[in-house]
């Protein structure tokens, strides 16, 4: 597999910041805003499980569930240290205006686990993830709230959870999506992300006369979403001239060969010693001349400073809230077209709803049937902003923010609140 | 000024000359910060001259809720509990103050416990007083973010409906 890089938990000063700019165009009150930002439930639950070594250890588990006015709440399950209440509580926000910019018939939600993955054996990841199922097996479910893999989750956790569900509640694939292709996971979900990012890139090249094949690319990251962006890019004929990991950033000028990176990655879980490629560090990737620059592992690199330097004309954002609002407002004052994260990296949810569909009907769909999909819910989502920045002269940002939080502000006025 | 600071109200003149020698002066030159919010205080001043801010830091903002006069007196939670400040205390212009510590304070409790437990009382006074003053305030609060009104929702429906087509 393509190891990701290690990724710090995301700010969430950034997206409030751009919330607020979307909410004051609406014309939204403060007091409503209240409303509108307020989750609907915060479950805390206290994990009792017996380690390896016969001890009993205590692990505390938070479920956020922000809104379900247009559907079953949607989001991440994430394992790692550092987790705490606030910042789970935000980033469940932010999936509610993520799937209602993408048009999907889902709510927002967003989980974590206090825990430190690398100092736990898989069994006992187990058994924290089945005691925490049962904890919240009565307030999640495939037609209320749906978790997804997140940070140092995966396929295999998201079926330990459809397992311990389904012992209480019957066979219940739709209780989760990022499930292992063979247990009921759709074909084209782990790509999703990377491909999503792709698209992204091929509507905002041709809305300005140009195409991927003559194009260049710099990436930031090489993992989940990085690796398969670079991956698809290539197919499609664009020049990859640079992608990072933690280990640094592999240089060519000419074009690397992704196909044979993503070999030698397998191998080595690094980028580094590839064909004795030139390494520069990951700031001066970020000031490359290229004509489109992808970050994709990093929350808040763009500051004011960093911004600019950035020699691309594009900037299409894979991982959440790279750019911050001071570096936000050099890219518009320089005229640097951001596709914001909220867009570009919504194929993995989509894809998800794809997985859910499919779980529902018990069908499943080929992989050129979920891509095709894929293809349409992104690019319609993209047309939609566009139209709406160029309409309310703003940027693809405060567009897209404007169309996620309207929706649901739509849904839950016409509801009652 | 005997007197001008209700808190340290006390029975005769012998006594009170007794407490400000407990004290201190400060100066401050136009903009200086007393004490910032969160930091953990120990002193209580009264205001001789001059005039302070009373700064309330929030998220993103920070508005001045009060100002202090002569007379007024700023900090005096310090003379009962080690707690941290509630708001930062910041000088428009150049002001002179007289700070009493806690360990001075309690210097006077046990040398002269008849002074002391007439300011322990105007203290606790000045307290109720406040407290009431809050509780208003909350309610006040409460009841602005209890709900929206329907009016404010009719409005907003309308113009989200009839603005926007997404």
């Amino acid at each position: 597999m393509v190891y990701p890089q290690q990724e710090g938990l995301m700010s969430i000063e950034a997206t409030n910041h751009y919330l607020e700019t979307a909410a004051n165009i609406l014309g939204i009150s403060e007091r409503l805003k209240t409303v509108l930002k307020t989750p609907r439930r915060i479950i805390k639950a206290e994990i009792v499980i017996e380690r390896d070594n016969g001890e009993l250890a205590t692990f505390v588990g938070y479920r956020v569930q922000h809104n379900n006015s247009l559907g079953p709440m949607k989001g991440g399950l994430r394992y790692h240290h550092e987790v705490c209440e606030n910042e789970v509580e935000s980033l469940a926000s932010l999936m509610t205006w993520k799937t209602a910019l993408v048009n999907l018939p889902f709510g927002g939600a967003k989980g974590g686990i206090i825990c430190d993955p690398r100092k736990l054996s898989e069994s006992e990841i187990e058994r924290i993830t089945k005691t925490f199922t049962d904890q919240i097996r009565d307030v999640i479910g495939p037609n209320i709230d749906i978790p997804a893999p997140d940070m140092n989750t995966n396929a295999q956790t998201m079926a330990w959870i459809m397992h311990e569900y389904s012992k209480f509640y019957g066979f219940s694939p739709g209780v989760v999506t990022g499930k292992p292709v063979y247990l009921h996971g759709s074909l084209g979900r782990e790509e999703a992300t990377g491909l999503g990012v792709t698209l992204t890139i091929e509507n905002l090249l041709n809305d300005h006369q140009r195409s991927i094949k003559d194009a260049t690319f710099v990436i930031q990251g090489f993992g989940n979403v990085g690796g398969i962006a670079a991956k698809c890019i290539h197919e499609r004929g664009g020049k990859v001239i640079c992608v990072s990991d933690v280990s640094g950033a592999l240089y060519d000028k000419k074009g690397i060969d992704i196909p044979t990176l993503i070999q030698h990655t397998h191998e080595h879980h690094s980028i580094k010693g590839f064909q004795d490629l030139e390494m520069i560090s990951n700031e001066a990737l970020l000031s490359l001349e290229c004509d489109v620059l992808v970050p994709a592992a990093l929350g808040d690199i763009f500051t004011k400073e960093v911004a600019e330097n950035v020699n691309a004309s594009f900037i299409v954002e894979g991982a959440n809230d790279p750019t911050l609002p001071e570096g936000d407002e050099i890219f518009n004052k320089r005229g640097i077209i951001v596709a914001p994260d909220i867009l570009a990296n919504s194929g993995g949810v989509t894809v998800s709803y794809f997985e859910w569909v499919q779980n529902i009907q018990r069908l499943s769909w080929t992989e050129e049937q979920v891509n095709q999909e894929l293809q349409r819910t992104i690019t319609n989502a993209y047309q939609r902003v566009v139209k709406l920045a160029k309409k309310e002269n703003c940027s693809l940002r405060t567009a897209a923010f404007i169309i996620g939080l309207g929706r649901v502000a739509k849904a839950n006025l016409t509801l009652g609140l | 000024m005997f007197n001008q600071f209700s808190i340290f109200t006390v029975a005769d003149k012998k006594d009170f000359d007794q407490l400000m020698k407990k004290f201190r002066s400060v100066k401050l030159k136009a903009g200086e910060v007393l004490f910032n919010q969160g930091d953990v205080g120990d002193t209580l001043f009264l205001v001789e001259e001059g005039s302070l801010e009373i700064i309330i830091q929030g998220d993103n903002k920070e508005q001045t809720v009060a100002v202090l006069k002569p007379g007024d007196i700023v900090g005096e939670m310090a003379l009962v509990t080690k707690e941290v400040r509630s708001a930062t205390v910041k000088t428009s212009e150049e002001t002179r103050l007289l700070a009493l510590t806690k360990e001075r304070f309690d210097e006077i409790l046990k040398a002269d416990p008849k002074i002391a437990i007439q300011v322990v009382h105007n203290v606790a006074a000045l307290l109720a007083k406040r407290l009431q003053t809050t509780n208003k305030l909350i309610d006040k609060i409460a009841q602005k973010n209890g709900g929206v009104s329907s009016s404010e929702i009719a409005t907003l429906k309308k113009q989200l409906f009839e603005r926007w087509d997404f």
